[in-house]
């Protein structure tokens, strides 16, 4: 699994390779690769039906790809010897029952992944949501449900963020927080992957940019190298998946 | 993983809910029949749907993709599910088997065996399994409820199949293909 020696086997790094995925007799993924670096934000882009979702939860171990590999750090996600501590997801939603609060929530994952409880306070403060911890989640807003996803992913302090359409939902403040917030975790040596299918909100978080199409990654790159000739990253993400 | 499971299901109210309320219709179909373990025929429902919602419940919010992301081997963190669901329902049913005995006791004068009332609880505990593994199966609790009861009720007093020894070799033959089912799908 990890190759003595080789530090950046243990950095989190993101490999996807060959993906396909079909849903009865239609075909979702259609041989999806990139790699996520670490200290990167990579943005992962298309439009609507894409393949994003089923690529990110494919990474995630919770769907199942007919062919291909999603590693991290070189293994799949349910080989991970500390998943928690090596991986956060944000998914659409809280990801929490609406009748737990939301410090029960977080408690209950920070046994799973053996934290110790502590981390709970850390996060909810982290995220803005201190004075809703006792609350339960089916009365949080819905940007509030995307702090707690959001603190859920942060209790280990991964290495790793993977986060599927992360501002959708978020009042201004709320995307500022997050834009701000997954370049500081680029900075400190992190790796982030994020899904959007909006363009112009992105420009500004991340470096690498990868561009999903009826399931087909039909560029990828540096921002810049994406952006190309075009006037923004917007006018490229047209010009490539128009057809 | 089991203290992770247990922790949801304490932190569940309706864990809290279903079982009070069970108790309190034991106890007065107890003081309404007044024969022993006979009211566990008809309380049994409120175990089957404590089993229903604490396999289902991982499917609102989208709770199961936490769980999953968190306890990514599947097998182990399911059978963790059902031991800490077996943590909670033995005492529970222990305490409802018995308030039933205590009720009987009082108004009739007489002692039930002991042994009796070990059977009840294991009969209550097995079907809470069986709830579970069938919520697993399923993922919706009204379906998973309606089902049980509709088996437990009617089917099995029909074919003479409403007892322990069943329970005992079905609960597993029906976890089994949950676990089986729960490793295989997409979440």
């Amino acid at each position: 699994m990890c190759r003595p020696g080789d530090a950046g086997s243990l950095s989190g790094v993101i490999t996807i390779d060959g993906l396909v995925k079909r849903r009865g007799a239609k075909e979702i993924l259609s041989g999806v690769g990139f790699e996520a670096r670490p200290g990167r934000v990579t943005g992962f882009l298309g439009p609507n039906g894409a393949g994003k979702s089923s690529t990110l939860r494919i990474l995630l171990g919770l769907d199942r790809a007919q062919a291909g590999t999603a590693l991290i750090d070189g293994v799949p996600f349910a080989a991970l010897p500390d998943p928690v501590r090596t991986v956060g997801a944000v998914l659409d939603g809280s990801g929490a029952h609406r009748s737990r609060t939301g410090r029960a929530h977080l408690r209950w994952v920070a046994r799973a992944g053996g934290l110790p409880l502590s981390r709970v306070d850390e996060v909810l403060e982290l995220v803005g949501l201190a004075d809703a911890g006792a609350k339960r989640v089916g009365g949080y807003s819905l940007g509030m449900g995307r702090r707690l996803a959001l603190a859920t992913a942060l209790l280990g302090d991964p290495s790793v963020l993977v986060l599927d359409e992360p501002i959708n939902g978020l009042d201004p403040e709320g995307i500022r927080f997050v834009r701000t917030f997954l370049r500081e975790r680029a900075r400190a040596g992190r790796t982030v992957l994020l899904s959007s299918h909006l363009m112009g909100e992105l420009a500004e978080t991340v470096d690498d940019v990868v561009v999903i199409d009826h399931g087909r990654i039909v560029a990828q790159g540096s921002l810049a190298e994406v952006t190309g000739a075009h006037r923004n990253l917007e006018e490229a993400f047209f010009a490539l998946v128009s057809r | 993983m089991i203290r992770a499971e247990l922790s949801k299901l304490l932190t569940l109210p309706a864990t809290w809910v279903t079982l009070g309320w069970t108790l309190v219709l034991n106890t007065l179909l107890t003081l309404v029949i007044a024969v022993g373990d006979a009211p566990i025929a008809y309380s049994q429902a409120g175990f089957v749907v404590f089993g229903a919602l604490a396999a289902c419940s991982e499917y609102t919010g989208g709770q199961i993709r936490t769980t999953l992301t968190a306890m990514p081997r599947r097998v182990p963190q399911l059978a963790a599910k059902h031991a800490a669901l077996a943590v909670v329902t033995i005492p529970a049913a222990l305490v409802v088997v018995l308030s039933g005995r205590v009720i009987t006791m009082a108004a009739l004068g007489s002692w039930a065996v002991p042994w009796e009332a070990a059977e009840a609880t294991a009969y209550v505990t097995l079907v809470t399994a069986l709830s579970a593994a069938v919520g697993v199966l399923v993922r919706h609790t009204l379906a998973a409820v309606a089902l049980l009861l509709g088996y437990l009720l009617v089917v099995a007093p029909l074919i003479r199949a409403a007892d322990l020894a069943t329970l005992a070799i079905g609960t597993p033959v029906v976890l089994a293909a949950a676990l089986l089912a729960h490793r295989r799908r997409d979440a």
